[in-house]
């Protein structure tokens, strides 16, 4: 039952790694210290979903990137393109508008 | 120490490539180094020996050939959703006919050559087994090189619309469907071509005696071959059509006039078996399963023939 009740959650959580993603990333990050701030944000993500998420975004031209080889350790950059940001609203006016309407079941219920 | 540790990230960064295209391998690798590393660092800080770290967050990234799959959009399975459906559908058409038929042909021509029962039985099963093995492999590679290939279903969801519904379920023309009438007409083609010679015996010593009469090669072996083509066109014309029409209808019939007609006249009248055949068959077992063959054939072919034809109009018309 456990494992039944995981992949719900799973499947309902998918899209949110990409909404957080978005907007964490309106300032440039890399991808260790994404994967710290969703997973201190209370975003549940392996890194072997995020690591190649992050590249499928940066595809899709949401997000554009930058080697940063002042520090140490060379990395790799991603910030929310325009375009990303478009999507990141998007999103988050869907979320919005999905949490009224399961609040809405609620008063249906009630009636 | 610090030698095992690195190779340990070296062989997981290059199993992780494979499949990577190559302009992106060097930026996939450094970037995937990077993680690896600050993830290490941040399991250091909190006190973790270095080697320990390591294989901690390696184990936490897991399989590197999902990880590939995933950095490479290679699906981590054979046939995908988009596939399966007619996969399954042209596996079982072509082995609920290919397979009887490789058993009752093989079973017949043993048994033809008087082996006992036994054997009849065996090299009938263990040809029908590996027929089917056979065909379950080329289908599932075919298809399997379809999914990688990124070629998309013809019925894809984006260029639905309800115009696309069939009239009726049985008028629509299926893949499998399709693609088994084709195997049935190149098979009959090959047979016209390649004629298989009969043995006498399964001794190599004895030479093959063509079954038929080598003079229909002038003429009328490569009018039959050309209709059966035409037909395998129609086949085509008619899957991308998507379904029976009235002009597609009447050309069949034309083809099925244009291959039954002589094709009965030829075995009737004794022209279609080559002699030597004939001759080297008679003194065997089940001789008047031989007689009979001309017959046989004859209504074989007329039977199909009606079907097809009727089948085309009544799928056409309806």
């Amino acid at each position: 039952m456990d494992e039944v009740v995981e992949s719900h959650l799973q499947e309902l959580r998918r899209g949110t790694i990409v909404l957080a993603s978005l907007e964490i990333l309106r300032r440039p990050g890399y991808g260790y210290r994404l994967l710290e701030t969703l997973d201190a944000a209370g975003f549940a993500v392996d890194a072997n979903t995020l690591y190649p998420l992050l590249r499928r975004l940066e595809k899709q031209q949401l997000l554009t990137s930058e080697w940063n080889t002042d520090e140490a350790r060379p990395r790799k950059y991603y910030t929310t393109s325009a375009e990303g940001a478009r999507l990141a609203e998007a999103l988050r006016a869907d979320w919005a508008r999905l949490g009224d309407a399961i609040d809405g079941l609620d008063n249906q219920v009630k009636e | 120490m610090k030698t095992t540790s690195e190779s340990m990230t070296d062989r997981y960064v290059a199993a992780a490539l494979k499949g990577v295209p190559e302009d992106q391998r060097t930026d996939v690798s450094a970037e995937l180094r990077g993680s690896i590393a600050d993830a290490v660092d941040a399991r250091i800080d909190r006190g973790e020996g270095a080697d320990v770290a390591e294989r901690a967050v390696l184990t936490e990234l897991g399989d590197p050939t999902r990880l590939a799959a995933e950095y490479a959009g290679r699906p981590l399975y054979l046939i995908g959703p988009a596939f399966y459906p007619d996969y399954a559908r042209l596996l079982k058409v072509l082995l609920s006919i290919v397979v009887p038929v490789i058993a009752v042909v093989v079973g017949a021509a043993t048994a033809m050559s008087g082996d006992d029962p036994w054997q009849v039985l065996i090299s009938a099963a263990s040809s029908a087994f590996s027929v089917g093995v056979q065909l379950a492999f080329w289908v599932t590679l075919v298809f399997a090189l379809l999914e990688r290939g990124g070629v998309q279903p013809r019925r894809s969801a984006s260029s639905w619309d309800v115009s696309d519904l069939p009239a009726l379920p049985d008028r629509r023309v299926g893949l499998g469907e399709t693609i088994a009438s084709i195997a049935g007409l190149a098979l009959l083609i090959w047979f016209l071509i390649w004629q298989p010679g009969y043995r006498a015996s399964l001794d190599q010593a004895t030479a093959a005696v063509p079954i038929l009469d080598p003079a229909l090669s002038t003429f009328w072996i490569p009018f039959l071959v050309t209709v059966l083509l035409a037909s395998i066109t129609l086949e085509i014309v008619k899957y991308r059509k998507g379904r029976w029409t009235v002009p597609l209808a009447a050309l069949n019939t034309v083809l099925s006039l244009a291959f039954a007609a002589p094709a009965i006249w030829l075995t009737t009248s004794a022209q279609l078996f080559n002699p030597a055949f004939l001759a080297a068959t008679s003194g065997e077992a089940l001789l008047s399963l031989v007689d009979l063959l001309p017959t046989l054939i004859a209504w074989i072919i007329a039977v199909v023939c009606v079907a097809d034809i009727t089948e085309g109009w009544w799928k056409a018309l309806r």
